[in-house]
């Protein structure tokens, strides 16, 4: 449980962060917060030779352009997140999402960057291999995986809280390479592959989310399910933004995302459909609920069976559009 | 005397809270020491298998290493917590020829640093065979199972793999069972927690050229670890001196001899260099030694009134590789039934059974939880039957104040009826239980229950050597220091200790200094478990604060010419009643004692042993024989909330109305009762060491999930005092911090059925198993 040796670069700008990450190619990973790079260098699931530290960069506060839309510096910790009174204001659901991650210190050093950008986890996976599960699963570049016998693939969760918020949200990427910056809306920063959920490559640095400004009246609602409340990823989240028309009754259209049960963040997009252009009740919410579940498929994963998991996940994606719903009635003149 | 308490039983910070919250507190870990190496272990990749060769030449050419050991190093002499001629030692302190558990230590280096002492780890070749293994205890009991070890040769039934077997029973259970109106038969099953002290363990070594070994390790009591040293080294006790560390909690969890002590100890003898040892929690939630889960069969027959006539039980320790405290808590789990309800017609068969998991250990409670979790269970489900109320049948079968136990303990003052009486009027049981059954639909999906739980544990027991001795010696200027060999884990045994030596002398707290638990310097004290401290030490501290305060009081009688009787002290004098200026202070006293009294300084001795009289202790195989001098008791009672739709429950409220004698500290003892109700739930929802074949799967605070501030429960406590202390007399204070992690846990239970109509038979009650029992999972 000790840190291996690495050398240290403190780059003074992203550019030149970028240029270095692909200057040392696979030797070298990006580092900010740590909070989920170091303990993975301390159980050995990765040895890089160098780390490049954007901790020392200063994070632009959040601004919101003429557009109305909303930037979010990808290094703003999670702290400076859920209580910057300008995302507050914006989209509540991504303060909410940030302020449910880990404890108040983790997101003190933790980053937005670094809770988009983490490792898929495993029970199996995230512990020093020096006497237990020695031989390597999927992840650990073997062939087998410990959690299901004989299974043919990983089972590793991503557990971002953000992710699903932020593309719930429709927020786009800014991702910096050495000779071009680019967009891409969020949920296509992940692959769904459990080996590498990641499809940005080395030498390329998230920068900036862009959250779209709600073009109606919009609900949202974000439930994370854990068992101690706290200091924990989810053993299930689910992030929803219903979008209504100008009447408030009827939906125009609506994004689900599921967080945590999957190799990725997971759009419920049948359920989506299934929910836009109706009137918001209380059995449309059951419904498309267990329409969620049913295109959702949760992994079972630390310790929840994925027959818990879908119940739960039913339960929670009915609360959360009941909370939305509860937010629009709330603030009918609001389009926030 | 007068009796008039100034320090007994009044709110009196600790001793030893300025050091700690200050960071002064050195614990094992800070301890740097010139030339210190620092050692690793190796361990076992697998759960069982046969040692064919250990290479360690590439380790050793490794720059920096300066020692590896392996069993060729030992003397060969095994150890075990039980060490008996019916249950002799049966663990290698580094494994021979054979592994039998992932974790188990194979090889230790000791190194110039830890970076080099992990990459000589790996430079270890072990050659093994792989051997079967078996981890379901109950399938390691079936004839033709992987054999771990022989089955004990004393249980001639065809079962494999048994470690060890208790037997106990009184009455007739066949007449009994015939006379019940109604009977039935129950299975509960316990889960693995681990005890979650927050310090790791680590051990620094030191040994002397003169061929003494010092040794700091976190412990619960250093006088254990030294003959457990000294036994598997080959050294007489007198060249082995454990020496007091600061401790950052054991909870059952640091009594045994571990890996990292004997490493550390031997990799010194062998480098003539202090060595440290640090476990990473990591290798603590692996490798090291967790609670007890028990299998419990419960058979019981009642009156239609709810009378106890029966009751039958069958225990299973799902033990690990070594007996541990397997047999230990068979013999316990026996002790846990018997305190509480009267029951004419019993039988007990209690069984550990060896599997290839990691040792198990005590653990808080040490098979108290896990009875009265399947005990008050049981009784709620046949209250429930015969249409009695939970509080009826709780009170029909209570002990009662002067009852003899069937193993010729005496409960003496049992307040166990008052507890019950005042947990209920308290939280209005009679009024609120029930009526979340009766709920409507439109209360939204929260449902709100209440449950009672009971409790009886010992204060100390008879296990050799459950004594202590105490000096306490006056000091030139009149203060006084106190010897004593306990060593205070966080539970305040200092501080207790130091209210019961200003109380007998009239002594100001600040004026008294501890020498604690130093195999060296202090006399003997069996250690901070088994629930005897502050009844078994605390009477030895008084006996030798009495005779320093007879020894006071008899030279101011003299110079005073006053009589005894007319002897107060106070404010570190000795005065005649109604004449404050006739006086002698305790450093003239001292000085006087020196002159007259052919040079004692004023010291005085106390000794105080369990079951005093009792030549030995119980019978681990029969029960037969005396246990505990007295019993505290307590009724506590749980109001939960249980969320219908995702099943989660949460503790919203505990009341604990405990008869624990008197507290001598009251503070000290109402964080007793708020850790173990924090505890408590935490075992009911949320903690569980999660293994799969030996292997452990939420090794770290993350995924291993002790329960955080957020989730604790308003704790209430109400008292029952039935003891007193008195000045210059033994005193019967009970136990206070074992038994209440128990009732509650029953109490959760019980509050959870009441909530929503789930009887949960196992441990954890996790919102899977509530939804399942609301038959909501598909």
């Amino acid at each position: 449980m000790r840190l291996p040796k690495f050398e240290h670069v403190q780059p003074s700008s992203r550019e030149e962060a970028s240029r270095l990450l692909q200057e040392h190619g696979s030797r070298a990973r990006l580092v900010s917060g740590g909070t989920d790079l170091y303990p993975r260098m301390k159980y050995g699931l990765t040895r890089p030779d160098v780390l490049i530290s954007l901790k020392g960069l200063p994070a632009t506060p959040p601004t919101v352009d003429p557009n109305g839309d909303l930037h979010v510096d990808a290094l703003m910790t999670l702290a400076d997140l859920a209580r910057s009174q300008t995302v507050l204001e914006k989209t509540p659901l991504l303060s909410e999402a940030a302020l449910s991650v880990a404890s108040n210190q983790i997101r003190h050093m933790g980053t937005l960057g670094g809770n988009l950008c983490q490792e898929n986890r495993c029970p199996y996976y995230n512990q020093t291999h020096t006497f237990q599960f020695v031989e390597p699963c999927f992840k650990r570049n073997g062939d087998q995986c410990y959690l299901i016998p004989k299974g043919k693939k990983c089972w590793a969760v991503f557990s971002s809280d953000t992710a699903p918020a932020l593309i719930s949200l429709g927020a786009s990427a800014t991702i910096l390479a050495p000779k071009e910056r680019r967009q891409l809306p969020l949920e296509n920063l992940y692959t769904g592959d459990p080996l590498k959920p990641l499809t940005i490559s080395d030498g390329e640095v998230l920068t900036e989310i862009i959250i779209p400004c709600p073009l109606s009246l919009r609900g949202t609602a974000f439930m994370k399910f854990t068992l101690r409340g706290g200091m924990e990823y989810a053993a299930l989240s689910v992030a929803v933004v219903l979008d209504m028309e100008n009447d408030g009754v009827l939906c125009r259209a609506a994004r689900i995302t599921v967080g945590s049960v999957g190799a990725g963040p997971i759009r419920a997009g049948k359920g989506e459909n299934a929910m836009a252009g109706q009137r918001l009740s209380k059995n449309l919410f059951q419904e498309v609920a267990q329409l969620v579940v049913s295109e959702t498929h949760p992994f079972p994963h630390h310790g929840y069976s994925a027959a818990y998991l879908r119940a739960c996940l039913e339960v929670e994606t009915r609360r959360a559009f009941s909370l939305a719903a509860e937010q629009i009635t709330r603030n009918p003149g609001d389009p926030g | 005397m007068e009796n008039k308490l100034d320090y007994v039983g009044q709110r009196i910070p600790r001793k030893d809270g300025p050091v700690k919250v200050t960071g002064r507190a050195k614990y094992t870990v800070d301890v740097q020491l010139p030339g210190m190496l620092v050692g690793r272990i190796l361990r076992s990749p697998h759960p069982h298998a046969k040692i064919l060769n250990i290479d360690v030449s590439r380790a050793e050419r490794l720059k920096g290493v300066k020692a590896i050991i392996t069993s060729d190093d030992t003397i060969g002499v095994k150890h075990a917590f039980v060490d008996t001629p019916r249950y002799p030692a049966d663990e290698p302190p580094i494994a021979k020829d054979r592994v039998l558990f992932v974790g188990e230590a194979v090889a230790a280096v000791a190194a110039t640093d830890a970076d080099v002492a992990e990459e000589a780890l790996s430079l270890i070749k072990v050659d093994y065979e792989p051997l079967p293994a078996v981890f379901d205890v109950e399938e390691a009991m079936q004839p033709g199972a992987p054999e771990v070890h022989t089955s004990h040769p004393k249980v001639k039934e065809p079962l494999s793999n048994i470690a060890g077997k208790t037997e106990s029973g009184w009455g007739d259970i066949k007449t009994g069972f015939a006379q019940a109106d109604y009977v039935r038969e129950d299975r509960f099953e316990s889960h693995l927690r681990t005890h979650g002290y927050l310090e790791p363990q680590a051990t620094v070594a030191s040994y002397e050229p003169g061929g003494k070994l010092n040794v700091l390790t976190s412990s619960q009591g250093p006088f254990f670890k030294r003959a457990k040293l000294a036994q598997t080294l080959g050294l007489p006790f007198s060249r082995v001196r454990v020496h007091k560390a600061y401790v950052g909690g054991g909870f059952g969890g640091k009594i045994d001899l571990f890996y990292h002590e004997f490493c550390a100890a031997l990799l010194s003898m062998k480098t003539g260099r202090p060595v440290k040892i640090e476990a990473s929690r990591e290798e603590i939630f692996t490798a090291y030694r967790h609670g007890e889960p028990l299998i419990i069969e419960i058979k019981t027959g009642v009156k239609n009134d709810g009378t106890l006539v029966a009751q039958q039980f069958r225990v299973i320790n799902k033990s690990g590789a070594y007996r541990g405290t397997g047999v230990v808590v068979i013999f316990l789990a026996w002790g846990f039934i018997i305190g509480a309800y009267r029951v004419p017609n019993f039988k007990y068969e209690g069984y550990a059974v060896y599997t290839n998991n990691p040792p198990r250990t005590a653990q808080r409670g040490h098979g108290c939880p896990q009875m009265r979790f399947a005990v008050e269970s049981q009784l709620d489900m046949i209250a429930e039957k015969l249409g009695i109320d939970p509080l009826e049948i709780r009170l029909k079968n209570a002990r009662q104040a002067g009852e003899i136990l069937p193993n010729g303990d005496n409960v003496y003052n049992c307040g166990l009826t008052e507890c019950i009486e005042k947990a209920a009027e308290h939280t209005e049981f009679k009024k609120k239980y029930g009526q979340a059954r009766s709920a409507s639909p439109s209360m939204g999906s929260i449902r709100r229950g209440i449950g009672i739980g009971v409790s009886a544990y010992i204060t100390g027991s008879l296990i050799y050597p459950n004594s202590s001795s105490t000096v306490i010696k006056m000091n030139d200027d009149g203060t006084v220091t106190l010897l004593t060999g306990a060593l205070d884990i966080g539970q305040g045994a200092e501080t207790i200790l130091c209210q019961i030596v200003a109380e007998e002398l009239k002594l100001p707290m600040e004026d008294i200094e501890v020498i604690a638990a130093d195999t060296e310097t202090t006399p003997v004290d069996i250690g901070s478990w088994i629930s005897g401290n502050a009844f078994v030490t605390g009477n030895a501290v008084r006996v030798a604060g009495t005779e320093v305060r007879e020894k006071l009081l008899s030279i101011a009688a003299e110079e005073l010419e006053a009589s005894l009787e007319d002897l107060v002290l106070k404010d570190k004098c000795v005065y005649v009643a109604g004449s404050p200026s006739h006086k002698l202070t305790y450093q003239q006293l001292v000085s006087l004692s020196i002159q007259k009294r052919d040079g004692d300084p004023i010291i005085g001795e106390g000794h105080w042993r369990t079951v005093r009289g009792e030549p030995y202790h119980p019978s681990l195989a029969t029960t037969k024989g005396r246990w505990s001098d007295s019993y505290a008791f307590g009724a506590q009672v749980a109001e939960v909330e249980v969320d219908i739709e995702t099943g989660q429950a949460r503790l919203i409220r505990a009341v604990t109305a405990h008869d624990c004698g008197f507290p001598i500290n009251p503070t000290l003892v109402e964080g007793q009762m708020d850790g173990q109700v924090s505890m408590a739930l935490g075992h009911a929802f949320m903690e569980e060491v999660l293994m799969k074949e030996g292997r452990t799967l939420n090794p770290s605070w993350l995924d291993y999930r002790m329960p955080t501030i957020h989730n604790t429960a308003k704790s209430e406590v109400i008292d029952v005092i039935t003891e007193r202390y008195e000045i210059g007399r033994p005193y019967r204070t009970k136990e206070v911090g074992e038994g209440y992690v128990s009732g509650i846990l029953a109490a959760i239970a019980n509050a959870v059925y009441d909530a929503v109509g789930v009887r949960l038979y196992t441990t954890p009650f996790t919102p899977e198993k509530i939804l399942q029992g609301l038959g909501k999972l598909k």
